[in-house]
């Protein structure tokens, strides 16, 4: 049985709905290197999922295969029970399924407001070309409407004081904020955060964790988490997927992660390389 | 068979040289991440110091190699890797095409200022003597050269496999960093690979050069030919260049004999031989899978505020807009006729280079072929108007069979990024130009089509002032479109892929449908300011547009300024004003110098001269002058904030992270 399948920690229903994401089985090959071989995660909604390893388990990979950005040599990727193995990665979001990147992948010359509103926008669009050229004429009405999405989000993520600077000029850590507002005006049902906290003093670590908590609470999406910080991970995270060198490790809660030998062999074989 | 022996001879010779080349290049893209655009201009720099070297200073031909291939060579390579590269790091692979095309435009201009544009004899490198094998004659300098390249290929084979040199250089392209940790010494590597590739150039120009003689277009030319066998084997391996290389100049020989034995009425046939390379290199691009070339220009870090447009930038330039049209209306009564003639002239380059500004500037997908949409703008509308079609329709048509053109170009082409989007058009650019310029739907065999002036309510626009703001009127239309294209969503669109192409489509867009449109529109208006310019003087030639046109556009519109209108009226200015102030002849050739010295400076900076200008005020140097507090670089940020909330305090009251609240 693979870990993704624990009946007893899958907060949603099996089947349905709300199963949220789910990849099984995984396999991701790099010219003569195994990246991924055989991973299984399972992100359902109202739950905050983490996904640790050591540098080169194969995270990212992992992320990269669910949004769309690598095709997977093997495995199978769901999004509440539908195979999105032959979505391109517009239309996996437009299916709900949002993402933040490790390298901040922002728009620059835009403001922190404008890259909100540019998430908020992307709801309205349908997969004919026009909508997606941004040709559809949005009425007043409309305009308000997103003005008011992006208030909130930006209200939500704390971004209020930054909204009109260019975000290239911008910090890491408030850069990777915006990214989350961004995401997260796009109203995703499942989202993907890349190291969300990287950049980010232990302090504000704290409070971004606090954040996502409410975000999850508030909303009910699902979250699956890449993170290093790993007292953020044992902190808000309900389920944690354990990779090691493209291999699943363990699967569990904090509390069975923090205990596992398998998991502080990893790390610490890691530290002393 | 014994036919073609000769030919299959002379083929492996020729391939030899751009196998040399082709691997040079592969040494420098796997280790540095950068690929050269300007290596055929490192070669053609060789042949020239080679000639100066033999003919000038008298020293024999085989120590002139020498210096040239273990000197000049490793020297360019180390200036190019620390001077120009270096400088870029965490720039996109826009910058870093952007510089190699400076280069290659700067140094062309420089060698022929130095040695004008007539090509050098050079005396030959090895004996002339010939082997007489029975079927086929071959000669000493073709034996050498075969054997020179099919051992120093071997040679780089081992070397990467087996030295520990050799070994990093594999290993700093993946990831400095962690090569670094491995004990590499990343810098001193990459310098050292750019050393290699640039001797391998060096060695591939002064090898063509007793046979070319040193001449700077043919060369670049030539050596640009390696693309091709580099792009067979995706750039990265040296084995496939190798070969690729020799298989492409034995079929180069062959296509020869086989156009002149049965196809010598086919005029496009005629480009095939030399087109070889470029349908290697087009095809292998287009055709490839999604993914299976990788981009190894890598930015090492996000990009600094420096970096940052200013936000007014985005608006509708109305008031850059209103100068042109003040100053556009007023020329005719302040100038005489030669000078209005100049002013037409650049009034069609205005709707070029703003053309090109869309693809450049607000997209940031470099197109080396703008040359070509101009001159079937300009052919178009020749062929149409001979027909009898009246002059506006017909305008409007020319651009309109741009139209499907650029947009199969840019179809298969966008899905590839920033650098293999700039080698495809390249490709294409030269690959239209040798095989399509001279059939009758383009040039014709004379190389010449004939273009009407307008007919306006009967009236024939022959007069300077009439044609003037006859194309004054059709640049503000096309102008305001373009710049209404750049104000509008579809614009932010373009601009957000532009920073991030992977946001746009993980938020649910596909970004295909606008590259391709961009494309298009700016294909269409090219075509529309070929039409015009070509009215203007009533004919149109082959050397008007050649692939070289295309590359010294891209450099000065980068070079003024490629995200604003005010840099397309710059680049206007300085391409075809100045020229007309000054007639020397020389004026042109250090022109070229010049922009090319300008698209490598300002490769970096969000808008060009006009950029640097217009973000003075936020400048440190001018702050301190008007003693206005702590404006600080790059502050276009804070001054629009400031703008937009006068009561917000200074930078440092703005919480670190959104998280205090």
């Amino acid at each position: 049985m693979s870990p993704a399948d624990n009946p007893n920690h899958t907060a949603g229903q099996i089947a349905g709905q709300s199963e949220g994401l789910r990849a099984d089985d995984v396999v991701v090959k790099f010219g003569g290197l195994t990246a991924l071989d055989g991973v299984s995660v399972h992100a359902p909604p109202g739950r905050i999922t983490g996904l640790i390893g050591p540098n080169g388990a194969g995270k990212t990979t992992l992320f990269n295969v669910c949004s769309g950005l690598q095709v997977p040599a093997a495995g199978k990727v769901t999004l509440d029970g539908e195979d999105l193995a032959r979505h391109s990665p517009s239309r996996r979001a437009r299916e709900g399924l949002g993402r933040t990147f490790q390298r901040l992948e922002l728009f620059g010359t835009m403001t922190v407001r404008e890259n909100v509103e540019f998430g908020v926008e992307a709801r309205w669009l349908s997969w004919d070309p026009i909508s997606q050229l941004g040709l559809r004429s949005s009425g007043r009405a409309r305009r308000r409407e997103i003005r008011h999405a992006a208030d909130e989000v930006l209200h939500a993520t704390g971004l209020e004081p930054l909204a009109d600077r260019v975000v290239g000029s911008l910090s890491t850590g408030q850069g990777r904020l915006v990214e989350l507002a961004r995401a997260m005006a796009r109203n995703p049902r499942i989202l993907l955060l890349d190291e969300p906290s990287s950049g980010l003093d232990p302090a504000e670590s704290r409070d971004f964790g606090r954040q996502l908590r409410e975000l999850v609470a508030s909303r009910g999406i699902g979250i699956l988490m890449v993170e290093h910080d790993m007292s953020l991970v044992l902190d808000i995270c309900d389920w944690i997927f354990v990779l090691d060198f493209g291999k699943p490790l363990m699967a569990g809660t904090a509390g069975e992660v923090r205990n596992s030998p398998d998991v502080q062999a990893a790390y610490l074989g890691k530290e002393a390389a | 068979m014994s036919d073609y022996l000769p030919f299959i001879v002379l083929g492996i010779t020729t391939g030899s040289i751009y196998a040399l080349a082709a691997m040079g290049l592969v040494v420098t893209y796997t280790t540095s991440g950068v690929f050269n655009f300007a290596h055929g201009a490192v070669a053609m720099v060789s042949a020239y110091a080679y000639y100066t070297l033999t003919v000038d200073w008298g020293l024999a031909p085989e120590l002139a190699v020498f210096l040239v291939v273990l000197g000049l060579g490793p020297l360019v390579g180390v200036i190019v890797d620390r001077g120009l590269f270096r400088r870029l790091q965490g720039a996109g692979s826009a910058a870093y095409v952007v510089v190699s095309i400076g280069l290659l435009v700067a140094l062309q201009g420089l060698v022929i200022i130095m040695y004008g544009p007539t090509s050098k004899p050079v005396p030959p490198i090895f004996p002339q003597k010939v082997v007489d094998l029975g079927a086929v004659n071959v000669g000493y300098d073709q034996i050498a050269i075969t054997t020179i390249a099919a051992g120093l290929g071997l040679g780089l084979a081992l070397f990467f496999k087996r030295t520990q040199t050799g070994l990093d250089m594999r290993a700093v392209v993946d990831d400095p960093q962690l090569a670094e940790l491995t004990g590499a010494n990343a810098s001193r590597t990459t310098t050292l690979a750019w050393m290699l590739g640039s001797s391998f150039a060096s060695l591939a120009g002064v090898l063509l050069a007793p046979t070319l003689g040193a001449d700077a277009l043919v060369l670049i030319l030539l050596v640009v030919q390696a693309f091709g066998a580099a792009a067979l084997g995706r750039l990265v391996s040296l084995p496939i260049a190798y070969a690729g290389a020799i298989g492409l100049g034995v079929l180069g020989q062959l296509s020869i004999k086989w156009v002149s034995e049965y196809a010598s009425g086919q005029t496009w046939l005629s480009g095939l031989p030399q087109s070889l390379p470029f349908i290697a290199l087009f095809t292998v691009l287009i055709v490839s899978k999604k993914g299976s070339f990788k981009e190894l220009t890598k930015s090492v870090q996000a990009r600094s505020s420096s970096q940052t447009l200013a936000p007014g930038s985005r608006r509708f330039p109305a008031i850059v807009l209103t100068v042109i049209v003040g100053v556009g209306l007023v020329i005719p009564s302040l100038a005489t006729d030669s000078r209005t003639t100049t002013a037409t002239t650049a009034m069609a380059m205005l709707i070029m280079f703003s053309s090109l500004s869309l693809l450049l500037g607000l997209s940031r997908q470099i197109s080396l072929c703008h040359a070509v949409f101009v001159a079937l703008g300009a052919t178009t509308l020749g062929h149409l108007q001979a027909d009898g079609v009246p002059f506006l329709p017909a305008l409007l048509m020319a651009g309109l069979v741009v139209v499907p053109i650029a947009g199969l170009l840019a179809i298969p082409a966008i899905r590839l990024s920033g650098l293999f989007l700039a080698l495809a058009t390249f490709g294409f650019g030269v690959l239209f130009q040798n095989l399509l310029y001279n059939t009758s739907w383009v040039f014709g065999t004379s190389g010449q089509v004939a273009v009407e002036r307008p007919t306006l309510f009967g009236n024939l626009l022959d007069g300077t002032n009439e044609f003037y703001f006859f194309v004054l009127a059709i640049a503000v239309a096309s102008v305001v479109t373009v710049e209404l294209v750049r104000a509008t969503r579809l614009g932010r669109l373009l601009r957000a892929t532009a920073d991030s192409n992977v946001a746009v489509e993980t938020l649910g867009i596909n970004t295909t449908a606008a590259r391709t449109v961009v494309f298009c529109v700016s294909g269409f208006f090219a075509a529309i300011a070929g039409g015009l310019l070509s009215s203007q003087v009533t004919t149109v030639g082959t050397s008007s547009y050649s692939f070289f046109q295309s590359l010294i556009w891209v450099a000065v519109l980068v070079a003024a300024g490629s995200a604003t209108l005010g840099g397309a009226a710059l680049a206007t200015t300085m391409l075809v004003a100045i020229p007309a102030f000054f007639t020397d002849a020389d004026v042109i050739n250090y022109q070229t110098m010049f922009f090319g010295i300008g698209a490598i400076l300002l490769a970096q900076a969000p808008n060009g001269l006009v950029g640097l200008v217009t973000n003075l005020p936020n400048t440190r140097l001018w702050g301190r002058m008007a003693d206005d507090g702590p404006a600080r670089a790059g502050a276009h940020a804070t001054r629009r904030r400031q703008r937009l909330a006068p009561t917000s305090a200074t930078p440092t009251s703005v919480p670190a992270t959104g998280a205090t609240r």
